[in-house]
Protein backbone atom coordinates (compact mmCIF):
# COMPACT_ATOMS: atom_id res chain seq x y z
CA UNK A 1 0.00 0.00 0.00
CA UNK A 2 1.16 3.53 -0.78
CA UNK A 3 2.54 5.69 1.94
CA UNK A 4 0.11 8.46 2.72
CA UNK A 5 2.27 10.75 4.76
CA UNK A 6 2.38 13.40 2.06
CA UNK A 7 -0.37 15.87 2.68
CA UNK A 8 -2.11 18.66 0.82
CA UNK A 9 -1.62 18.46 -2.88
CA UNK A 10 -2.48 21.45 -5.11
CA UNK A 11 -5.75 19.82 -6.09
CA UNK A 12 -6.94 19.93 -2.49
CA UNK A 13 -6.97 23.70 -2.52
CA UNK A 14 -8.69 23.65 -5.89
CA UNK A 15 -11.39 21.43 -4.40
CA UNK A 16 -11.89 23.79 -1.44
CA UNK A 17 -12.03 26.87 -3.68
CA UNK A 18 -14.49 25.11 -5.97
CA UNK A 19 -16.74 24.20 -3.05
CA UNK A 20 -16.64 27.80 -1.79
CA UNK A 21 -17.45 29.16 -5.25
CA UNK A 22 -20.33 26.72 -5.59
CA UNK A 23 -21.67 27.74 -2.19
CA UNK A 24 -21.48 31.39 -3.20
CA UNK A 25 -23.13 30.67 -6.55
CA UNK A 26 -26.05 28.86 -4.91
CA UNK A 27 -26.39 31.51 -2.21
CA UNK A 28 -26.25 34.49 -4.58
CA UNK A 29 -29.79 34.32 -6.01
CA UNK A 30 -31.22 34.30 -2.49
CA UNK A 31 -29.64 37.68 -1.80
CA UNK A 32 -30.66 39.33 -5.05
CA UNK A 33 -34.30 38.29 -5.09
CA UNK A 34 -36.43 41.44 -5.23
CA UNK A 35 -38.20 41.75 -1.95
CA UNK A 36 -41.97 41.83 -2.32
CA UNK A 37 -44.52 42.05 0.42
CA UNK A 38 -43.57 39.98 3.42
CA UNK A 39 -45.98 38.51 5.91
CA UNK A 40 -45.39 36.98 9.28
CA UNK A 41 -47.56 34.02 10.15
CA UNK A 42 -47.69 32.62 13.63
CA UNK A 43 -49.35 29.26 14.00
CA UNK A 44 -50.04 27.23 17.07
CA UNK A 45 -51.32 23.68 16.75
CA UNK A 46 -51.58 24.55 13.04
CA UNK A 47 -54.10 27.27 13.85
CA UNK A 48 -53.24 30.71 12.54
CA UNK A 49 -52.76 32.90 15.60
CA UNK A 50 -51.49 36.06 13.96
CA UNK A 51 -50.71 37.37 10.52
CA UNK A 52 -48.75 40.60 10.27
CA UNK A 53 -47.58 42.48 7.22
CA UNK A 54 -43.95 43.38 7.70
CA UNK A 55 -42.65 46.77 6.64
CA UNK A 56 -39.59 48.83 7.40
CA UNK A 57 -39.77 50.67 10.68
CA UNK A 58 -42.37 48.43 12.29
CA UNK A 59 -41.27 47.33 15.72
CA UNK A 60 -43.30 45.05 17.91
CA UNK A 61 -42.78 42.39 20.50
CA UNK A 62 -45.49 40.03 21.62
CA UNK A 63 -45.80 36.79 23.52
CA UNK A 64 -47.74 33.71 22.50
CA UNK A 65 -48.90 31.48 25.32
CA UNK A 66 -48.88 27.76 24.62
CA UNK A 67 -51.51 25.25 25.69
CA UNK A 68 -49.26 23.58 28.20
CA UNK A 69 -48.28 26.86 29.81
CA UNK A 70 -45.18 27.50 27.72
CA UNK A 71 -44.59 30.79 26.00
CA UNK A 72 -42.61 32.24 23.11
CA UNK A 73 -41.75 35.90 22.74
CA UNK A 74 -41.67 37.01 19.13
CA UNK A 75 -39.88 40.15 18.06
CA UNK A 76 -40.61 42.05 14.86
CA UNK A 77 -37.97 44.49 13.69
CA UNK A 78 -38.84 46.00 10.35
CA UNK A 79 -38.66 43.24 7.75
CA UNK A 80 -37.15 40.68 10.04
CA UNK A 81 -38.56 38.51 12.78
CA UNK A 82 -37.17 36.26 15.43
CA UNK A 83 -38.25 34.30 18.46
CA UNK A 84 -36.46 36.28 21.10
CA UNK A 85 -37.19 34.16 24.07
CA UNK A 86 -38.81 30.83 24.87
CA UNK A 87 -39.20 28.74 27.98
CA UNK A 88 -38.70 25.43 26.24
CA UNK A 89 -35.67 23.35 27.14
CA UNK A 90 -34.05 22.98 23.72
CA UNK A 91 -34.19 26.64 22.57
CA UNK A 92 -33.98 25.57 18.94
CA UNK A 93 -36.41 28.30 17.88
CA UNK A 94 -34.37 31.02 19.60
CA UNK A 95 -31.13 29.73 18.10
CA UNK A 96 -32.65 29.85 14.63
CA UNK A 97 -32.14 33.61 14.86
CA UNK A 98 -33.58 36.26 12.58
CA UNK A 99 -35.88 35.33 9.72
CA UNK A 100 -35.52 37.70 6.81
CA UNK A 101 -36.84 35.98 3.68
CA UNK A 102 -40.12 34.45 2.58
CA UNK A 103 -40.12 30.73 3.22
CA UNK A 104 -37.97 30.87 6.32
CA UNK A 105 -39.43 29.58 9.54
CA UNK A 106 -38.62 29.06 13.18
CA UNK A 107 -40.26 26.20 14.98
CA UNK A 108 -40.80 25.50 18.65
CA UNK A 109 -41.86 21.90 18.96
CA UNK A 110 -42.45 21.85 22.73
CA UNK A 111 -44.96 24.71 22.41
CA UNK A 112 -46.20 23.55 19.00
CA UNK A 113 -45.49 26.95 17.55
CA UNK A 114 -44.46 27.77 13.99
CA UNK A 115 -43.32 31.25 13.01
CA UNK A 116 -43.07 31.64 9.29
CA UNK A 117 -42.42 34.35 6.73
CA UNK A 118 -44.43 34.16 3.54
CA UNK A 119 -44.68 36.13 0.36
CA UNK A 120 -47.84 37.43 -1.24
CA UNK A 121 -49.92 34.29 -1.33
CA UNK A 122 -51.64 32.91 1.74
CA UNK A 123 -49.77 29.80 2.68
CA UNK A 124 -51.93 26.80 3.34
CA UNK A 125 -49.40 24.35 2.05
CA UNK A 126 -47.16 22.39 4.34
CA UNK A 127 -43.57 23.51 4.31
CA UNK A 128 -40.77 21.04 3.81
CA UNK A 129 -39.54 19.04 6.75
CA UNK A 130 -36.13 17.56 6.12
CA UNK A 131 -34.66 15.06 8.51
CA UNK B 1 -10.02 -15.59 -0.08
CA UNK B 2 -13.52 -14.85 -1.26
CA UNK B 3 -14.95 -15.61 2.13
CA UNK B 4 -12.41 -13.36 3.77
CA UNK B 5 -13.43 -10.45 1.54
CA UNK B 6 -17.11 -10.98 2.29
CA UNK B 7 -16.31 -11.02 5.99
CA UNK B 8 -14.33 -7.79 5.59
CA UNK B 9 -17.28 -6.18 3.79
CA UNK B 10 -19.53 -7.18 6.68
CA UNK B 11 -17.01 -5.84 9.15
CA UNK B 12 -16.84 -2.45 7.46
CA UNK B 13 -20.61 -2.31 7.01
CA UNK B 14 -21.07 -2.73 10.74
CA UNK B 15 -18.36 -0.17 11.40
CA UNK B 16 -20.10 2.33 9.10
CA UNK B 17 -23.42 1.61 10.84
CA UNK B 18 -21.93 2.26 14.26
CA UNK B 19 -20.36 5.49 13.02
CA UNK B 20 -23.65 6.70 11.56
CA UNK B 21 -25.36 5.94 14.88
CA UNK B 22 -22.62 7.73 16.80
CA UNK B 23 -22.83 10.84 14.64
CA UNK B 24 -26.58 10.91 15.30
CA UNK B 25 -25.71 11.61 18.94
CA UNK B 26 -23.69 14.72 18.06
CA UNK B 27 -26.20 17.58 18.03
CA UNK B 28 -24.43 19.47 15.28
CA UNK B 29 -27.61 21.29 14.24
CA UNK B 30 -27.46 23.21 17.51
CA UNK B 31 -24.33 24.93 16.21
CA UNK B 32 -25.41 25.24 12.60
CA UNK B 33 -29.22 25.26 12.40
CA UNK B 34 -29.57 23.37 9.13
CA UNK B 35 -31.52 20.13 8.81
CA UNK B 36 -29.53 17.22 7.45
CA UNK B 37 -26.18 18.43 8.73
CA UNK B 38 -23.87 15.61 9.77
CA UNK B 39 -20.29 14.98 10.73
CA UNK B 40 -19.95 12.52 7.88
CA UNK B 41 -18.16 9.91 9.95
CA UNK B 42 -19.71 7.09 7.97
CA UNK B 43 -18.09 8.62 4.91
CA UNK B 44 -14.74 7.63 6.38
CA UNK B 45 -15.64 4.01 5.75
CA UNK B 46 -16.62 4.73 2.13
CA UNK B 47 -13.35 6.54 1.49
CA UNK B 48 -11.39 3.83 3.24
CA UNK B 49 -13.13 1.07 1.31
CA UNK B 50 -12.48 2.91 -1.94
CA UNK B 51 -8.77 3.20 -1.22
CA UNK B 52 -8.15 -0.22 0.27
CA UNK B 53 -10.79 -2.41 -1.40
CA UNK B 54 -12.55 -2.74 -4.73
CA UNK B 55 -15.12 -0.23 -5.98
CA UNK B 56 -17.78 -2.92 -6.08
CA UNK B 57 -17.12 -3.76 -2.45
CA UNK B 58 -17.22 -0.11 -1.44
CA UNK B 59 -20.58 0.29 -3.21
CA UNK B 60 -21.96 -2.82 -1.51
CA UNK B 61 -20.86 -1.57 1.91
CA UNK B 62 -22.44 1.83 1.22
CA UNK B 63 -25.73 0.32 0.06
CA UNK B 64 -25.94 -1.98 3.09
CA UNK B 65 -25.05 0.83 5.48
CA UNK B 66 -27.63 3.27 4.07
CA UNK B 67 -30.36 0.63 4.00
CA UNK B 68 -29.72 -0.68 7.49
CA UNK B 69 -29.25 2.79 9.01
CA UNK B 70 -32.64 3.81 7.62
CA UNK B 71 -34.27 0.69 9.01
CA UNK B 72 -32.79 1.24 12.46
CA UNK B 73 -33.44 4.96 12.68
CA UNK B 74 -34.91 6.82 9.80
CA UNK B 75 -37.59 6.91 7.19
CA UNK B 76 -38.08 6.23 3.50
CA UNK B 77 -37.24 9.84 2.71
CA UNK B 78 -34.07 9.83 4.79
CA UNK B 79 -33.13 6.61 3.00
CA UNK B 80 -33.49 8.32 -0.37
CA UNK B 81 -31.50 11.36 0.76
CA UNK B 82 -28.64 9.23 2.09
CA UNK B 83 -28.68 6.98 -0.96
CA UNK B 84 -28.43 9.89 -3.40
CA UNK B 85 -25.81 11.68 -1.32
CA UNK B 86 -23.85 8.53 -0.56
CA UNK B 87 -23.51 7.33 -4.12
CA UNK B 88 -22.74 10.77 -5.52
CA UNK B 89 -19.99 11.07 -2.89
CA UNK B 90 -18.70 7.59 -3.75
CA UNK B 91 -18.62 8.39 -7.46
CA UNK B 92 -16.79 11.69 -7.01
CA UNK B 93 -14.26 10.23 -4.60
CA UNK B 94 -13.62 7.21 -6.84
CA UNK B 95 -12.94 9.60 -9.72
CA UNK B 96 -10.55 11.79 -7.75
CA UNK B 97 -8.77 8.79 -6.21
CA UNK B 98 -7.33 7.97 -9.64
CA UNK B 99 -5.23 11.11 -9.29
CA UNK B 100 -4.39 10.60 -5.65
CA UNK B 101 -0.82 11.44 -4.70
CA UNK B 102 -0.06 13.70 -7.63
CA UNK B 103 -3.02 16.06 -7.76
CA UNK B 104 -5.03 15.29 -4.68
CA UNK B 105 -4.45 13.98 -1.20
CA UNK B 106 -7.06 12.19 0.87
CA UNK B 107 -8.00 15.57 2.36
CA UNK B 108 -9.13 17.12 -0.90
CA UNK B 109 -10.84 13.91 -1.98
CA UNK B 110 -12.67 13.73 1.32
CA UNK B 111 -13.81 17.37 1.08
CA UNK B 112 -15.05 16.73 -2.46
CA UNK B 113 -16.91 13.65 -1.20
CA UNK B 114 -18.52 15.57 1.64
CA UNK B 115 -19.61 18.34 -0.74
CA UNK B 116 -20.95 15.79 -3.22
CA UNK B 117 -22.87 14.09 -0.42
CA UNK B 118 -24.56 17.35 0.50
CA UNK B 119 -25.34 18.18 -3.12
CA UNK B 120 -26.87 14.74 -3.69
CA UNK B 121 -28.84 15.00 -0.48
CA UNK B 122 -30.30 18.39 -1.38
CA UNK B 123 -31.07 17.22 -4.93
CA UNK B 124 -32.93 14.21 -3.53
CA UNK B 125 -34.81 16.52 -1.16
CA UNK B 126 -35.80 18.77 -4.07
CA UNK B 127 -37.08 15.76 -6.03
CA UNK B 128 -38.96 14.24 -3.11
CA UNK B 129 -40.48 17.47 -1.83
CA UNK B 130 -40.98 18.96 -5.27
CA UNK B 131 -39.71 22.35 -4.21
CA UNK B 132 -36.53 24.34 -4.72
CA UNK B 133 -36.83 25.87 -1.25
CA UNK B 134 -34.39 23.35 0.22
CA UNK B 135 -31.70 24.72 -2.08
CA UNK B 136 -31.36 27.52 0.45
CA UNK B 137 -29.68 25.07 2.83
CA UNK B 138 -27.01 24.08 0.33
CA UNK B 139 -24.56 27.00 0.77
CA UNK B 140 -24.24 26.42 4.52
CA UNK B 141 -23.99 22.67 4.00
CA UNK B 142 -21.24 23.20 1.42
CA UNK B 143 -19.35 25.50 3.76
CA UNK B 144 -19.45 22.94 6.55
CA UNK B 145 -18.36 20.18 4.18
CA UNK B 146 -14.87 21.71 4.08
CA UNK B 147 -14.02 21.29 7.81
CA UNK B 148 -15.96 18.01 7.98
CA UNK B 149 -14.19 16.70 4.89
CA UNK B 150 -10.79 17.63 6.31
CA UNK B 151 -11.71 15.81 9.52
CA UNK B 152 -12.79 12.61 7.77
CA UNK B 153 -9.75 12.82 5.50
CA UNK B 154 -7.49 12.99 8.52
CA UNK B 155 -9.22 10.01 10.13
CA UNK B 156 -8.98 7.99 6.93
CA UNK B 157 -5.29 8.78 6.41
CA UNK B 158 -4.46 7.88 10.01
CA UNK B 159 -6.33 4.59 9.72
CA UNK B 160 -4.66 3.70 6.43
CA UNK B 161 -1.18 4.44 7.74
CA UNK B 162 -1.79 2.17 10.70
CA UNK B 163 -3.47 -0.64 8.81
CA UNK B 164 -0.48 -0.78 6.47
CA UNK B 165 1.43 -2.46 9.26
CA UNK B 166 -1.04 -5.32 9.60
CA UNK B 167 -1.89 -6.46 6.14
CA UNK B 168 -5.51 -7.54 6.54
CA UNK B 169 -6.11 -7.57 2.82
CA UNK B 170 -3.49 -10.15 2.02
Amino acid sequence: MKDRLRTFRPGDFAVCVLVLLLAAAVAAPFFFVPQGALYLEVRQDQQLVRRVRLADGVQETFTVEGRAGGHNTIEIDGRRVRIREADCHDQVCVRTGWLTRAGQSAVCLPNRLVVKLTGQKASGDVDAIVR
Amino acid sequence: MRIKRIALCGLFTSLALILSLVERMVPLNLVVPVPGIKLGLANVVTLFALTAMRKREASAILLCRVTLASIFAGSVTSFLFSLFGGFLALGVMALLLRREGRWFSLFGISVAGAAAHNIGQVCAAMLVLGTADVLGYLPLLLLTSIPMGLLTGLVCRTVLNHLKKIDIFA
